[in-house]
């Protein structure tokens, strides 16, 4: 008996890795019959998703991004809100208000909660560095504890709930810097880099030409639930783990684990939740690859939209015109695997 | 919620059985690996101590230090610590596992699995979902690995390679104890010994040399005689000695082959035969203390030596000989008897030798005698040639003769020699440049006087001048007289039938 329900374990886990492989597939399959390219937004995103994370997408604009948001929306079956942040826009635009209501039988009045367009599955919050910092502040506890506050009652988000944020990195007048609490909230930070020409022609080929097909579903909301369970559930080693952990304390200036590169260029290092990103990337990340249990590439994969985000700069280094992303390069190169 | 059926994971016994094959067998192959690593390592270290010990035994002459057993020892000792070391080092499963992902490429599923299985082993808690799955996920993939040596890179290739080189070196470097020793003092000795012969064979055969190094003196005004004609006897003791304190040399150099013999090889070459003959006394009583390498070496230098000086000294030669077939074959008696009648030996043939001061004495004394000899001819020439006489040194006007009051026989104004105006020019003779009176190895300008430096009575300062063809030379012979306190004299050269003429003039 022992063997036998030992094989049948191991064959519905098998079962289960390969559905949420499966799954994935067909959802960047699906993506991918709208979007060009971005083959590396479009695996970020989804991990983003089935670690229950946000993703900031960061790019010019033309680039595909809110199509991007509203396809996998679209494939997921999930319900989608755009929300375009402006700097006239309110938190209550944002999460709702509680509004009068006469009933119409006459006599009473009462308030009522009008949910905001953030009670949705997908949220895609465009050019969100356009709101005042109240406004974006809004959607703190929207994206870490997954339910609004409205007066003195707390409002829970429907699950899934994702935010898609969106930002153009160019057009900064008018614009309010994420604080960094708002950008911590961020699972993964993507950019959506301009396409090659090959790239470009597709596009130009496919958006002038007859309208295609809308992409296909390929998984409901509450199946996007159960395969971030799973995804949960990879086994990851102490020392692997430990890799990640020492990234984090390596961005730190100030600890004795910090990089020479984190001492030269960083002001702020990164937060626990940058740990958190990088360890739950990495086990979805060992899955797509093929694997049940997490490695060290997987890691050094993630670890780059994880902690571009969370890295606060000197003065002396944003001068010199150093980017996160060669810090966090850097550190890669410098933080040996095993500790 | 109803529940129908609850099933109790099975444990991961299967699934361990299988990680613990594939862990063993990696532990196995890395364990060997780690083993021949660190016997590559003792065997560097075990090769560069054979260099030592070999060096250390070329330096001391205690063939002992290179012996074969040393030699072994110095060899296995590291080896047999390095293993012991890797033995007691001999890889865990988390280590096997840790370096297996790195090496066979399995991305870390071997050290995952290895800490799952010790973590369900550890707390005795059932195994999470995907437990067994990524067990056997690893254990396939460790099955899938190439069986590629585990520690086989680049700087365990480079170590084997040094290894090898370090072992060539120090089989090599066992045989540096049989190379001579260089020895300063007694290199210097052996120049000092060369400087005499020299200056003595010079003293008996000077024409050699004459013609070896040109000088600037017109050779038509000296007379060639062979200075064997000053003192025979004196020579040819010389050259005895010179003999007699060369084989003595050759046993010294034969004993200074093993340490043991060195004291005697000391005493010999300080000239203290007693202690010499002391020392090789003691060294026979205990030549049962000598190894066999060092009877061998020993017996074959003093064989060498034997074969040297058994044209100069016979009787050393066959004591030589003797000694050295007693070392060979022949009993603790034998050996005590022969080195102990070599040690007599040592003590008549030191008798017949004279010290090295001595025997550089009587070498310039031999010189002396036949430059003082040439001069005298020389200057009696020339006095007979203002007044005719029946020798044949009238013809040779004696430019040389004015070192007149040059130190020999006492014959300074002029000497009683044949005067066949034959002889040699003392300057062309090296010798007398490279040894003083007393035998040192300094130069002696022969054509400087140290008398008293009385004037000739026929005012003959008058027929003194410069010669302008020796300008070099009188610049070294005024520093020469420098630093001996004497007076160079000038060569006239005007001819002697001219000379009336030129003194008239100035008068």
């Amino acid at each position: 008996m022992t063997v036998s329900a030992a094989v049948t374990q191991s064959s519905v886990d098998a079962a289960a890795i390969d559905d949420l492989r499966q799954t994935v597939a067909a959802l960047e399959r699906e993506v991918g019959r709208v979007i060009v390219g971005q083959q590396l937004v479009i695996r970020g995103v989804t991990i983003a998703l089935l670690g229950g994370g946000h993703v900031l997408l960061e790019g010019l604009p033309g680039l595909g991004k809110t199509l991007l948001v509203r396809t996998i929306a679209r494939a997921l079956q999930l319900q989608y809100a755009r929300i375009q942040f402006t700097p006239d826009l309110m938190p209550a635009d944002i999460l709702g208000t509680n509004v009068l209501l006469d009933r119409v039988s006459g006599g009473d009045r009462s308030f009522q909660f009008q949910q905001g367009p953030i009670f949705a599955n997908l949220i895609l919050a465009d050019e969100i560095n356009r709101a005042t910092p109240r406004t974006q502040s809004a959607l703190l506890e929207a994206m870490q504890e997954q339910s609004v506050t409205i007066g003195s009652i707390g409002h829970l988000l429907p699950q899934p709930f994702f935010v898609l944020a969106t930002q153009n990195p160019i057009e900064l007048e008018g614009t309010y810097p994420l604080p960094e609490a708002e950008l911590d909230r961020f699972f993964f930070k993507l950019h959506v880099a301009f396409p090659s020409r090959t790239e470009l022609a597709a596009i130009v080929d496919r958006t002038t030409g007859p309208r295609p097909e809308l992409p296909a579903a390929v998984a409901a909301g509450s199946r996007i639930l159960e395969l971030q369970e799973i995804a949960r559930e990879i086994p990851i080693a102490s020392h692997v783990a430990d890799y990640a952990v020492r990234l984090v304390l390596a961005t730190h200036p100030n600890l004795s684990e910090a990089a020479e590169t984190a001492r030269r260029n960083i002001r702020f290092g990164a937060s626990p939740r940058a740990a958190q990103a990088m360890i739950i990337g990495s086990k979805i990340h060992a899955v797509l690859a093929g694997r049940v249990n997490v490695s060290f590439d997987d890691v050094r994969r993630v670890a780059l939209p994880a902690l571009r985000h969370r890295l606060i700069l000197n003065y002396e280094s944003e001068a010199k015109g150093v980017t996160p992303d060669r810090v966090v390069a850097e550190l890669l190169g410098a933080v040996a695997e095993q500790g | 919620v109803q529940v129908q059926q609850v099933h109790r994971l099975p444990a991961l016994h299967d699934e361990l059985r299988q990680l613990s094959g594939v862990l063993t067998r990696l532990r196995t192959r890395l364990g060997l690996e780690r083993l021949a690593a660190f016997a590559l390592r003792g065997l560097v270290v075990g090769a560069a101590a054979i260099c030592g010990l070999s060096v250390a035994a070329w330096i001391s002459g205690d063939r002992t230090l290179a012996s074969p057993q040393t030699t072994l020892a110095g060899l296995a000792t590291p080896v047999l610590i390095a293993v012991a070391v890797a033995l007691g080092a001999w890889p865990s499963r988390r280590q096997t596992a840790l370096t297996a992902d790195r090496r066979l490429g399995l991305d870390e599923r071997l050290g995952t699995a290895v800490e799952l299985a010790e973590r369900t082993h550890r707390s005795r808690a059932e195994p999470r979902r995907f437990d067994r799955l990524q067990i056997l996920d690893a254990v396939a993939h460790a099955r899938a690995a190439p069986r590629g040596w585990l520690a086989l890179n680049r700087r365990t290739r480079t170590e084997a390679l040094l290894a090898l080189l370090a072992v060539v070196l120090a089989l090599g470097s066992t045989f540096l104890p049989t190379v001579p020793r260089p020895s300063l003092a007694r290199a210097s000795d052996s120049s000092a010994q060369d400087l005499d012969a020299a200056s003595a064979a010079a003293a008996l055969d000077g024409s050699a040399i004459t013609d070896a190094i040109p000088i600037e003196v017109d050779d038509s005004h000296v007379s060639a005689q062979p200075p064997q004609s000053a003192d025979p006897n004196l020579a040819s003791v010389v050259q005895q000695q010179q003999a007699q304190r060369s084989a003595l040399d050759q046993l010294s150099a034969a004993l200074a082959q093993i340490s043991a013999g060195q004291p005697t090889a000391d005493a010999i070459q300080r000239g203290d035969f007693a202690q010499a003959t002391d020392q090789l006394s003691s060294l026979a009583d205990d030549a049962d203390q000598l190894s066999d390498a060092a009877k061998q070496q020993l017996a074959q230098a003093l064989q060498q030596a034997a074969n040297a000086t058994a044209a100069t000294d016979r009787q050393l030669a066959d004591r030589e000989r003797a000694a050295s077939q007693a070392l060979n074959r022949g009993t603790y008696q034998d050996q005590r008897q022969s080195l102990r009648s070599l040690a007599d030996q040592i003590a008549a043939s030191g008798a017949r030798a004279a010290p090295s001061d001595q025997l550089a004495r009587e070498v310039g004394q031999l010189q002396q005698q036949g430059s003082g000899q040439s001069i005298g001819q020389g200057q009696n020439g020339r006095g007979q040639s203002t007044q005719p006489g029946p020798g044949r040194g009238a013809q040779d006007p004696g430019p040389p003769a004015a070192g007149s009051q040059g130190q020999g026989d006492g014959s300074g104004q002029g000497g009683s020699g044949a005067g066949t105006g034959a002889g040699p020019d003392p300057l062309g003779d090296p010798s007398q440049r490279l040894l003083d009176a007393s035998g040192q190895n300094v130069s002696v300008p022969t054509e400087l006087g140290n008398g008293s430096g009385v004037r000739p009575p026929d005012g003959s300062e008058d027929q003194t001048g410069t010669n302008p063809s020796a300008g070099p030379r009188a610049v070294s012979e005024a520093v020469q007289a420098q630093q001996t306190g004497q007076v160079a004299p000038e060569r006239n050269l005007v001819p002697g039938d001219q000379r009336p003429v030129v003194r008239g003039y100035f008068r």
